[in-house]
């Protein structure tokens, strides 16, 4: 993207500046483990809703999975219903109002003690707890790698250093504001993102004449398609791939149940239904929800997909034939250095900052409470009088999990892995936590080893998918390289297991005891509501 | 069609904006009530 630095810096600095505010307006407000882990347990729904959202947002969902629909079309709509479908309407209407009644019911304020708090187990808190800290990194390495890769032609500075930075900055508000500093700072980076992307919108249906005739021209160039594509089974930017091709396979399986369902076993999007104090909070907070979800990742989308017709219009070529290398990462930023105007440009490196920023953030936050609560302090530290209100583990978590992090993405991570390290934490999330945590708020039945042994199998099997098949999805060889088994999502086939194993485990072990699920199901009173 | 060249892609296209719109009656109508 062209930026003339001169304009930007002074922007930028501004936009650090109220960053910095809201930082420090966290950290004011931060007086408890509470406040640190749940902001303290009563977040303004419209608030919560722009977090989540942001959260779950980041850079490369913007940049490369538009790109992606530079390359496969509209048929990646279906990944936004799965997003609002499942991510919004059913974790909001019913996941979240179970996990916040219950996250109440037994105290819980991480994604790991709610587990172990549920099935009064401290395995199934450590285990998660490790599963978080060990595979977390991959996926916040990659969003951080992403972040910083875009930026280098702007700036001109090595990745290292833009990289550490970036993490600085992140750092300074996570690690001092908690969770409430981190919600401060999602409201404003989702308010940029919300705004720009309308404009996007806007602009791109109304420069082809409106809707249908836009979709129609995008239609007329189904001849265009690459032979490449059509044999991995492309139809045309507007039609949906032939069944059972590896496009297919890579639309349904990996991304529209994949990233679509995986949002609900995604532990930093889990503890922000624990941030809200009631269920009409989570009511009003799927409003916003789904708004910024549909014009976000819907935006990005239908910005990705009709940039073949106005790159074919005024080159006389479709999209992955302009973007150097057909590096589809590079569509987005350059359908908005050729056709957006400057001032927008502006507005948007800000939209992909404030989107890589906040996914960060929330997952150092998570990353770093799990390793400092959920692995250290409540496992090592026995004595209760060392435990009491203390802050200082969970900063030391985040702290190790940035570093972690950082070097992870940097001296690590092959370049090209950004989308791969997304794709396999949903994975595992999915095939770990998704059958345990459904479980856990659905199903009276479920028993202490009914949930780990199905958090335990979906991951072995998950990562053995992986080995065995699906390589491809950390771009490493498998054992066997056999169509259509190397392109089916590892996380849905962990997820199977996981399930499978939950019930039957569950139906030939001890139960647990009936009064503490009772107390776990149940209806808080209007008095402890408004307590 | 809405100018698509299937109908699973208009299906897809049409209920990501008809989930949209039930999220938000949905949220509305719920807005004052603890359920």
């Amino acid at each position: 993207m062209n930026v003339n630095l001169s304009t930007f810096i002074p922007i930028l600095i501004g936009f650090l500046g109220v960053l910095g505010y809201l930082a420090w307006l966290g950290y004011k407000r931060t007086t408890s483990a509470k406040d640190y882990l749940v902001a303290g347990g009563s977040v303004n729904p419209y608030m919560m809703a722009l977090s989540y959202g942001a959260a779950f947002i980041s850079t490369s969902a913007i940049v490369g999975f538009g790109g992606m629909a530079g390359k496969h079309g509209f048929q990646m709509m279906w990944v936004v219903f799965a997003n609002i479908g499942v991510g919004i309407f059913i974790a909001y209407l019913v996941f979240g109002k179970r996990m916040r009644q219950m996250g109440s019911n037994l105290g819980s304020h991480t994604f790991s003690e709610f587990l172990g708090k549920r099935f009064k187990s401290k395995f199934s808190q450590w285990f998660s707890g490790i599963v978080i800290f060990i595979f977390m990194p991959l996926y916040a390495a990659a969003v951080m790698r992403g972040a910083a890769e875009f930026m280098v032609p702007i700036f001109g500075i090595d990745i290292k250093w833009l990289a550490m930075i970036y993490i600085i900055i992140v750092a300074i508000y996570v690690i001092t504001g908690g969770l409430k500093g981190v919600i401060y700072s999602d409201s404003f980076l989702g308010s940029i993102m919300l705004v720009s992307m309308i404009a996007l919108i806007i602009f791109v249906y109304t420069k082809l004449g409106g809707i249908t005739s836009a979709h129609q021209q995008l239609t007329d160039l189904a001849h265009l398609v690459p032979q490449g594509l059509k044999a991995g089974g492309h139809t045309g930017w507007t039609s949906f791939s032939v069944f059972n091709s590896e496009i297919w396979w890579l639309i349904v399986s990996t991304l529209t149940m994949g990233v679509g369902i995986g949002v609900l076993s995604q532990p930093q999007l889990l503890v922000r239904f624990m941030t809200v104090k009631k269920n009409k909070d989570l009511n009003r907070a799927m409003v916003v929800g789904a708004i910024f979800i549909l014009i976000v990742v819907g935006g990005a989308y239908i910005t990705g997909a009709l940039s073949n017709v106005f790159f074919y219009n005024d080159l006389g070529k479709i999209t992955v034939d302009v973007v150097a290398n057909t590096n589809i990462d590079q569509v987005i930023p350059s359908f908005i250095t050729a056709y957006m105007p400057q001032w927008f440009v502006y507005v948007f490196l800000l939209t992909l900052i404030s989107a890589g920023i906040s996914t960060s953030s929330a997952q150092f936050h998570t990353i770093g409470t799990a390793l400092g609560k959920d692995v250290i302090e409540d496992n090592i530290t026995k004595d209760p009088k060392k435990k009491v209100n203390t802050l200082l583990w969970k900063r030391i978590g985040i702290a190790i999990a940035i570093v972690f992090t950082f070097t992870l993405g940097i001296y690590v991570f092959p370049p090209g892995i950004v989308a791969k390290g997304t794709a396999f934490f949903f994975a595992i999330a999915a095939a770990a936590f998704l059958a345990p945590t459904i479980g856990a708020l659905f199903w009276r039945g479920t028993t202490k080893a009914g949930a780990n042994w199905s958090m335990i199998s979906g991951l072995v099997v998950s990562i053995g998918w992986v080995l065995v098949f699906n390589g491809s999805t950390l771009k490493i060889k498998s054992l066997f390289d056999i169509a259509p088994w190397k392109y089916i999502e590892p996380g849905i086939v962990g997820l199977i297991v996981s399930i499978i194993v939950l019930f039957v485990v569950s139906i030939y072990t001890k139960k647990m005891d009936q009064d503490h699920v009772d107390s776990c199901f149940a209806k808080q009173t209007v008095e402890q509501l408004e307590a | 069609m809405l100018g698509f060249g299937d109908f699973v892609t208009f299906l897809g296209y049409t209920l990501t904006v008809l989930v949209t719109i039930v999220c938000i009656v949905v949220g509305i109508a719920l807005w004052n009530k603890e359920v």
